[in-house]
């Protein structure tokens, strides 16, 4: 430091060394990197130029009160003393610098003063801070012995506190902006998480001409391209051929300009040439610049499939509804061509609604696939089956819902006859249904113990059922003889091997 | 019922054996020859192929999972008329070039002898 040189003419020297102190305070200021930088430089200046070693800086807290920022030459216990006071309030115009040449003649209170006099301070200078005309802070030069003041020392005073003033405004200015970037360049961190935690969706964004300008992981786990190899792609990469060469892309594009939004149920095609069923929506992004577009779509393969199959089973469910409906009907038609009167009929038409239900039970629970012959036997004659008249014989196998609801029908007219004139008409006959499959199935019905059999006078609906019926509903004819041992009912259908012979397999 | 179905031979195709048996008194009742019934697409074309007569063919479209197509287009090939019956109600032969009249399941006896008179009075002119 070349403070208080000597030589002939040294107010010349002075001066030049305050334009000095001024002209390095300004350079300082303007390279200064942080808020210290500048108090720092703030001090050199007062320093040089005003010849005052001891100095501090006081700014308005949020609160609006003055508080130390820095200082030189001063106690931490003269600080915290006299912290907080101010000769100004915040917002406070026009302020003009305060100069105490000598405390001990000051108007202040006595404890002010003693805490003053205990720092070794004897003079006191209060200079504003200013930003915008408005007082921000002040600063202050200390000096151990009585000072008067100069006119000149006051110009360069203020020409410190403008300058310090308008940096540290520039500082809080560049932090702002430093803040509001961060805040900016976090919530696009956040945005960016948030788009890549969303993995189910692809998230990207098309420039003006269609070209892709960002792929987030979603895109990448649904398309398979990364987004290093697909930047800069079009935007109709991914659909069909057919999709791009009707321009299915641009006019996506033209309807989310014009009309804000275009949405889109396409196939999708993945990197690997897979394709996925694709649901999404595109928007123009709101902005000044250049036309972009952002589009999200997901894979709805599986809802799509549901809805289609859905759609099947109710169309399904009410063809099947009215084929039961239509069998019903006849059931009800046939039954009353062959009986003579109303209960007769109630009787008749109940026990052979019935037999139709159980097997229908029975289909239901097996979703109307195969079932076992067996069940659909048990189905009808579980009763007699436990007592001991009925017996069954034959292996495990698997029939048609078709020929299960026909031999429903035909058991059913088979112990109904047995019952009113057969086996089981009396306490000890009993019945032997047994089947054994090859390439056909025989199933046969064989009564024995029971009244001698002769055909009956009139083909009623059970003979019927069983004659014709069943003979064209399983495509073979159906041997029904009335012997005296007995009625023997011989059923041949074709074997469908078990899980073929479900019902129709449309699927979807 | 008269014999409004006199003379007449005609094809039932119905998988349903309830049903085909109540058609086929229906047919009966009304004076006609029931050829069948057919269960099945493969009975119904053969009996189509094998029959010197059939001047009807009533033919449900479902048939044990199947669909009763391949018998309308050997109708047409044989120029012979037919009427559908169908529980998918009238969109039955939606997309197919077929146009002929649908029975939705269950129907009346009476309406089915009509709709047969129907066809051969339509088939006649």
């Amino acid at each position: 430091m070349r403070q208080g040189s000597s030589g002939v003419d040294s107010s010349w020297i002075k001066k030049a060394d305050e334009l000095a102190a001024l002209f390095q305070f300004t350079d300082a200021l303007y390279r200064a990197d942080s808020i210290a930088d500048i108090f720092d430089a703030t001090f050199d200046a007062i320093e040089r130029a005003l010849r005052c070693s001891r100095a501090s800086i006081l700014l308005f807290d949020h609160e609006g009160v003055m508080r130390f920022v820095a200082s030189r030459g001063l106690s931490e216990g003269y600080r915290r003393a006299v912290d907080g006071h101010s000769p100004w309030k915040p917002g406070d115009r026009d302020a003009a610098p305060i100069f105490i040449s000598d405390i001990e003649l000051a108007d202040e209170p006595e404890a002010l003063k003693d805490t003053i006099r205990r720092e070794g301070i004897r003079a006191l200078a209060f200079i504003p801070l200013t930003a915008n005309g408005v007082v921000i802070g002040k600063f202050m030069t200390y000096r151990e012995v009585v000072h008067v003041f100069t006119e000149e020392e006051a110009v360069l005073s203020l020409t410190i506190a403008r300058q310090l003033g308008f940096s540290i405004e520039r500082r809080r200015t560049e932090e702002a902006h430093q803040r509001a970037e961060e805040g900016l360049r976090r919530s696009n961190e956040r945005l960016r998480i948030i788009l890549d935690s969303a993995s189910e969706y692809a998230i990207i964004t098309l420039d003006g001409a269609g070209r892709i300008a960002s792929w987030n992981s979603g895109a990448e786990r649904l398309l398979g391209y990364r987004e290093s190899e697909i930047l800069g792609q079009p935007g109709g990469i991914f659909f069909s051929p057919q999709d791009r060469a009707s321009d299915v892309p641009d006019q996506e594009m033209r309807t989310a300009r014009e009309e804000g939004r275009a949405t889109s149920e396409r196939w999708h095609y993945r990197k690997d040439e897979s394709r996925f069923w694709g649901s999404g929506v595109m928007l123009p992004v709101e902005g000044s610049g250049p036309d972009r577009y952002l589009k999200i779509f997901r894979d709805r393969t599986e809802e799509r499939r549901a809805e289609k199959r859905q759609k099947l089973l109710i169309g399904e469910l009410n063809h099947r509804v009215k084929n039961t409906l239509a069998t019903v009907q006849s059931l009800a038609e046939q039954t009353l061509k062959s009986v003579e009167t109303p209960e007769a009929f109630a009787s008749a038409f109940n026990t052979r609604l019935l037999a139709l239900a159980k097997a229908h039970d029975l289909l239901t629970r097996e979703a109307w696939q195969a079932v076992y012959l067996n069940d659909i036997a048990h189905a009808v004659l579980a009763a007699w089956i436990e007592d001991g008249r009925v017996s069954l014989l034959g292996p495990a196998i698997r029939i048609s819902p078709k020929q299960a609801l026909a031999l429903s029908m035909a058991f059913n007219e088979l112990l109904t006859n047995a019952i009113k004139y057969g086996a089981l008409s009396n306490s000890s006959g009993c019945v032997v249904l047994s089947w054994q499959c090859s390439d056909a199935c025989s199933v046969r019905w064989e009564e024995r113990g029971g009244p001698s059999a002769s055909p009956p006078h009139r083909q009623g609906f059970g003979l019927r059922v069983l004659n014709r019926g069943l003979a064209s509903e399983l495509g073979r004819p159906v041997d029904l003889r009335f012997e005296p041992a007995g009625v023997t009912c011989t059923i041949r259908m074709d074997f469908v091997d078990g899980r073929r012979a479900g019902m129709d397999d449309r699927g979807e | 019922m008269s014999a409004i179905l006199a003379g007449r031979r005609i094809l039932v195709v119905e998988d349903e054996m309830l049903v085909a048996m109540s058609i086929e008194d229906t047919l009966i009742d009304a004076g006609g020859e029931v050829v069948g019934p057919a269960p099945t697409v493969g009975r119904a074309l053969g009996l189509l192929q094998d029959e010197a007569k059939i001047d009807a063919v009533v033919l449900d479209m479902n048939l044990q999972g199947h669909s009763g197509l391949p018998v309308a287009d050997a109708c047409d090939e044989r120029s012979i008329p037919f009427l559908i019956l169908s529980g998918y109600g009238d969109t039955a032969l939606s997309g197919t070039r077929h146009a002929a009249p649908i029975l939705s399941k269950p129907f009346a006896s009476a309406v089915l002898v009509k709709a047969l008179t129907t066809l051969f009075d339509g088939s006649r002119s």
